[in-house]
């Protein structure tokens, strides 16, 4: 197996494993967004704001 | 008597009242009907409040170095989820009837809600130079709910005796 072909069976088993993930939080707390979502989208917010004033 | 709440507790308990106060009418969409503060990590079932719905989450505080005068200016991030239930009697509702707002409406207009609220109220004080709602994430996975993600960042002056 190449290396681009072991990232992509690895970033296919990540996405398999966060599917998991959703589906147990589903079931644990339904109607609840991931908290993953929000820190996710926290860390972007940030390093766009970094990137930004390094501008 | 009881020592006064520290600055980013009271500025966040002004957030949450400012949010409160939006009345849908002319200048906004949809009156929140509930308001609630949760841990960052928190997890808060959606189902069991009524909507629309605000969820305030804490987020990180940076002092900046402190001024000759002793004081210091503070970047607080707070976030604010908003979601409404997801009335349409369909998924493709809005692609049948034109007068059904889409998710991504829905989405917009409660960010325009509270982006107008906290951007444009008078009363700051509390040393408060800005209000930004700088970045909104619309990708918020809930059955049976539009919910957006939204970053607010305020930059107050704190003199520490």
């Amino acid at each position: 197996m190449t290396a681009p072909e072991a990232l992509v069976v690895r970033v296919e088993s990540l996405e398999a494993d966060m599917r998991e993930i959703h589906a147990l939080l589903e079931t644990l707390a339904p109607g609840a967004p991931d908290p993953n979502d929000l820190r996710a989208f926290a860390l972007r917010a940030r390093q766009r704001e970094k990137k930004e004033q390094t501008l | 008597m009881a020592a006064p709440e520290p600055r980013d507790e009271q500025i966040t308990a002004v957030i949450v009242a400012t949010i409160a106060g939006i009345v849908a009418g002319e200048a906004y969409h949809y009156t929140p009907a509930r308001i609630v503060r949760a841990d960052f990590d928190e997890l808060v079932n959606f189902d069991s409040f009524a909507d629309p719905l605000v969820v305030i989450r804490p987020g990180d505080m940076q002092n900046q170095p402190r001024t000759t005068r002793g004081g210091h200016q503070t970047d607080l991030e707070i976030f604010a989820t908003v979601a409404k239930r997801d009335t349409r009697l369909s998924p493709t509702a809005h692609l049948i009837d034109a007068t059904s707002p889409t998710p991504q409406t829905v989405r917009a207009r409660m960010t325009a809600d509270v982006r107008k609220a906290l951007e444009a109220w008078p009363g700051w004080g509390l040393g408060v130079s800005s209000v930004e709602v700088p970045a909104r994430d619309s990708d918020v996975p809930i059955k049976g709910w539009c919910a957006a993600h939204l970053r607010i960042l305020i930059t107050y002056a704190e003199r520490i005796t």
